[in-house]
């Protein structure tokens, strides 16, 4: 037994100096099981007593003595409030070790004499039990009646208890023993047993939290404004520990709720103060550190994270937008920018300035450009069109589509010299076609530059003038190409990469199925001065078959 | 058999043999019978455990680690047997397995002489070559404190607890503490003297009866907590939930609580706040997280009814929680049985339990409900009782035999004129007499607390 305590002794100093996980503990953690295990081979029980700073066994033999320090493991509980410690085989090396981390949780006795029953008690043990020093708690104060006499003497005067509302009053009229006939009321029976332990097990692993705050909103909409504070300030303190937890669906639903409240605050007394709390309390979330965490978890739903973003107030605008920038997730970047957009009283003027500020940091600034792009306003477009001169192609890109968006001017993009660029601004514009663009298309179409483009380029670009066939001036460059003569077309460029731009053309307009384009191919394989050219119209023309718009035509 | 109630056994046939070795010779029919009852209980540990070994430390009794649950009808015997080990400095009995029947009955015998302490027993037992029987020394000498003395001051340190923890504006957390520690005080009774502390539950009208009426609930409420299985944490938030279910009402305005007549339809939307108000008061105290919110919920709900009815009636989630509904059914049960001010004839307890039952399922949470009446039965403690034979008793315990729920332990105060008699206690499952009539003892100016206090 001394062996025991020695170890106790031990792991209870190593506890209490090294921090958790630290191997030392572990390692007196490990002899003490040992000890037990070897203990527990012939014992039903170990009990210790405990004495100001000594220990004693069931024999009342000292196993373990020491000063009247910390130091000394008797002394500590017997502070603590401990005055005997029973361990029994049921007992887990688990339940030892939290034993131990009870132990040293407890900082400091002298200010807190209760702080060491406290955290024992904090846990469910099963092998371990102690006896609290029943002195611990007693009042000097208190006056424990010992006969009826005496207790007669403490009778109430007062009365404090909520009274009994008259008309619910209960009637008992059940005869007893018709009660005792069924015995039903008494009998528990398995199923019951079983139902009852699975809603307790629920209970354990239900979150309460979400629970009370339904209470505390729909309490708060009753309450008057001493009340409104004091509730609202426990809803903040819920909420910021649902953040903490990452618990989106329970906050939205607790924004929408709040939302509500100042929606109908007509109705409510003391309407603008209670706003104005409920938007203190909004303030006070739109904090980029208490919400990073929500904003940075994969496992979240976007839709969400957009709508809770679109809850919190501007000042936290600048924070999610840094955030947004180092977002490498395409869905996740567009939920935290489209949240932010959405954000009431949104400052663009502000935004425009933090990016011109930071005009070098290249993700800030497209991510900034897309903000941009989602929010109408002119000053968004008067920025962003600032910005087509920028060398990087990438801050272009992200421009043409958010001026796009914005329906501001792209044409600049049409002719940029990167490709990359091009390519996007081709494609917003078949997305969304715009009659303003149908004369640069056409004037591009016989540009000799774009029979240098690469095939996806031709093919997107082509595409693109296809779908704009019926402008009178866009088909009639396409008649014009199609209809160059040989010679000049050899002259200007290359027989092959010519060749290659009208077929793209020809397959473009078929593609198409439109009347016009039929009319144009249909033109082509009569009309067009090169031979080749003719007869890619009519191939063409041929494999579309009953498709295209003409084969109706033709089968008429 | 519960192996609570196998020890709480074993010690009542250890007194019983030691009673029948005072009267009779070694070879009398009785000693060989409480014999043959002892060992069936004992072998059976022997060979789980190896040596059985019954251990007195203060005021607790146990059996290999287990500490001895005491009723309120076999307390007695249990404190004497206490008693005699204390007088005899003697801390611990162990017992081997090869323990010989024999050695059983010279031990006892040894035990029962009155000039005979540790030291001469030991002794006797070597020159006897009593080798499977060891005695230890009692380690904390002093006073062994009457169980039910103890219970008792328990029982009014928790309502001082309770009456602190209420009125104190700033409450340091040394006082928290101290609460929280009272509640695995009581808890930690409970478990040992439940029997006792539930028959101080009939203990009404304390100076301030609030406090009185919540250390009651909560006794009730662990009790069914202890029953369903809660574990040691959740057992302290339902003690916690239940001392503090009624702490609205120190709020409420005292002119309201003691009105005689009728509340009016305001006065009562007044008292309804209490569970909401209490709710922010319980926050105040306990903080607000995931561990808390359990109180602070069953404070809310405590007077919401199973089926959602009750207040605050403008919001209903349900289902109510686990907390909510055992004290939900305590709160009743204890509230309708005190008199007050207002209502100075309450229910009787049987008429209390008459009204659980018929609600169950409708106010009361079914199964709970069963809890609770397996837990007080259907006369409880305190039930003023006319029996067959006309004299008046009180329930002041619960028959072993759940199907003898209608045959509580008695004890008879009067005649059947009324005029008092030597009191004398009957377990009507082991007597010919039946209960006629049950009654509040409040109605025939009976306080039972006259009884259940001394």
């Amino acid at each position: 037994m001394k062996e025991l305590t020695t170890l106790i002794e031990k792991a209870y100093r190593a506890y209490r100096i090294y921090p958790r996980g630290h191997e030392i503990p572990k390692h007196f953690l490990r002899q003490v099981w040992e000890k037990l295990k070897e203990l527990f081979a012939s014992r039903a029980e170990i009990s210790f007593y405990i004495e100001r700073n000594r220990i004693l066994d069931e024999e009342g033999n000292i196993i373990l003595e020491g000063e009247e320090s910390e130091e000394n493991f008797s002394w500590f509980l017997y502070k603590g409030g401990i005055k005997g410690v029973v361990i029994t085989p049921q007992i887990s090396l688990y339940e030892l070790k939290d034993f131990f981390e009870a132990i040293g949780e407890v900082n400091n006795l002298d200010q807190d004499k209760y702080a060491l029953l406290v955290a024992l008690n904090k846990r469910n043990f099963e092998g371990i039990s102690y006896e609290i020093a029943p002195e611990f708690i007693e009042d000097g104060n208190v006056f424990i009646p010992e006969t009826f006499e005496e207790f007669k003497k403490l009778k109430e005067k007062e009365p404090r208890s909520e009274p009994l509302e008259v008309d619910e009053k209960p009637v008992a009229k059940i005869e007893i023993p018709i009660i005792i006939e069924s015995r039903e009321v008494f009998k528990i029976s398995y199923e019951e047993e079983q139902l009852l332990q699975e809603e307790i097990e629920k209970e354990r692993e239900q979150n309460k939290l979400h629970k009370l705050l339904i209470y505390l909103i729909e309490i708060l909409k009753e309450s008057d404004l001493p009340n409104f504070n004091r509730i609202i300030d426990a809803i903040e303190e819920l909420l910021l520990i649902e953040i903490k937890n990452k618990n989106l669906k329970r906050i939205l639903s607790v924004f929408k709720n709040l939302k509500q409240l100042t929606a109908s605050a007509g109705q409510l007394v003391w309407a603008t103060q209670k706003i104005k709390r409920i938007e203190f309390l909004f303030r006070k979330i739109s904090d980029s550190k208490l919400i990073s965490g929500i904003l940075e978890e994969d496992k979240l739903n976007n839709k969400e994270i957009q709508e809770f973003i679109a809850h919190l107030k501007p000042p936290v605008v600048i924070d999610i937008l840094e955030i947004a920038a180092k977002t490498e997730k395409h869905a996740r970047r567009n939920a935290l920018l489209k949240g932010i957009s959405k954000i009431e009283g949104l400052d663009i003027n502000k935004i425009t300035q933090y990016l011109k500020s930071n005009i070098e940091h290249k993700d800030l600034l497209i991510a900034g450009i897309e903000l941009l792009g989602m929010v109408w306003d002119e000053s968004s477009t008067m920025f962003l069109e600032s910005l087509k001169n920028m060398e990087d192609e990438d801050i272009r890109v992200a421009l043409v589509k958010a001026l796009f968006s914005l329906k501001g001017d792209i044409s600049p993009f049409i002719n940029d010299i990167s490709s990359k660029v091009r390519l996007i601004a081709y494609q917003e514009l078949k997305k969304n076609p715009r009659k303003d663009y149908a004369e640069l298309i056409a004037k591009k179409v016989l540009d000799p530059s774009i029979h240098n483009f690469d095939t996806l380029e031709k093919q997107i670009f082509f595409s693109l003038a296809a779908l704009y066939v019926n402008n009178e001036e866009v088909s009639k460059s396409i008649k014009k190409l199609l209809n160059y003569r040989p010679s000049f077309l050899k002259r200007i460029f290359e027989n092959k990469k010519t060749l290659d731009t009208i077929n793209t053309l020809i397959h473009s307009l078929a593609e198409t199925k439109s009347k016009k384009a039929f009319e144009i191919l249909l033109e082509g394989v009569t009309g067009a001065r090169y031979k080749k050219v003719r007869h890619m119209c009519k191939e063409t023309l041929k494999n579309l078959g009953g498709g295209f718009y003409g084969g109706e035509e033709r089968n008429r | 058999m519960e192996k609570r109630e196998i020890d709480e056994k074993i010690v009542i046939w250890l007194q019983a043999l030691m009673n029948n070795i005072k009267l009779y010779d070694k070879g009398h029919p009785a000693i060989q019978k409480s014999l043959t009852e002892l060992l069936s209980l004992i072998k059976p540990k022997l060979e789980e455990d190896g040596e059985l070994t019954i251990t007195l430390r203060s005021w607790y009794l146990y059996i290999n680690g287990m500490r001895i649950k005491i009723k309120t009808t076999n307390f007695l015997q249990l404190k004497n047997f206490m008693e005699l080990l204390s007088e005899k400095d003697i801390g611990g009995i162990v017992i081997n397995q090869n323990v010989k029947n024999e050695e059983v009955l010279l031990f006892l015998e040894l035990l029962t002489k009155e000039d005979l302490h540790r030291e001469d027993i030991l002794k006797l037992l070597k020159e006897n070559e009593v080798q499977s029987i060891h005695i230890l020394p009692l380690v904390h000498s002093g006073e062994i404190i009457d169980p039910k003395k103890r219970v008792k001051q328990i029982y009014f340190e928790t309502i001082n607890l309770v009456k602190q923890i209420s009125t104190t504006e700033n409450i340091t957390q040394k006082l928290f503490s101290k609460f929280t520690v009272g509640i695995y005080y009581l808890i930690d009774t409970l478990k040992a003297s439940e029997g006792l502390l539930l028959g101080l539950t009939v203990v009404k009208n304390y100076d301030d009866y609030l406090y009185n009426h919540s250390v009651n609930v909560a006794i009730l409420s662990l009790s069914i907590g202890v029953r369903i299985g809660l574990k040691s944490k959740e057992l302290l938030k339902l003690g916690q939930s239940a001392l503090l279910h009624d702490i609205g009402m120190t709020q409420i305005p005292k002119d309201l609580l003691v009105k005689e007549g009728i509340l009016t339809q305001e006065e009562w939307k007044i008292v309804k706040t209490h569970p909401i108000i209490g709710a922010e008061m319980t926050m105040d105290l306990v903080g607000l997280n995931e561990e808390t919110a359990d109180i602070i919920l069953a404070v809310l709900e405590h007077q919401k009814g199973y089926d959602g009815s009750g207040y605050p009636d403008f919001v209903n989630v349900k289902p109510l929680s686990l907390f909510s509904r055992i004290i939900q059914i305590s709160d009743f049960y204890d509230a309708v049985t005190t008199p007050r001010i207002h209502n100075p004839v309450p229910m009787s307890p049987a008429e209390a339990m008459a009204h659980l039952i018929k609600n169950a399922g409708k106010l009361f949470d079914p199964i709970l409900s069963k809890f609770f009446v397996n837990l007080l039965g259907i006369y409880p403690l305190g039930t003023l009782v006319f029996l067959n034979t006309g004299e008046w008793g009180l329930v002041i315990g619960q028959p072993q035999d759940r199907l003898n729920i209608h045959k509580p332990v008695v004890l008879l105060i009067k005649d059947s004129t009324g005029k008092d008699i030597p009191r004398r206690i009957v377990d009507l499952s082991k007597s010919d007499l039946e209960i006629r009539e049950a009654e509040s003892p409040w109605k025939f100016g009976i306080d039972p607390a006259e009884y259940f206090l001394e």
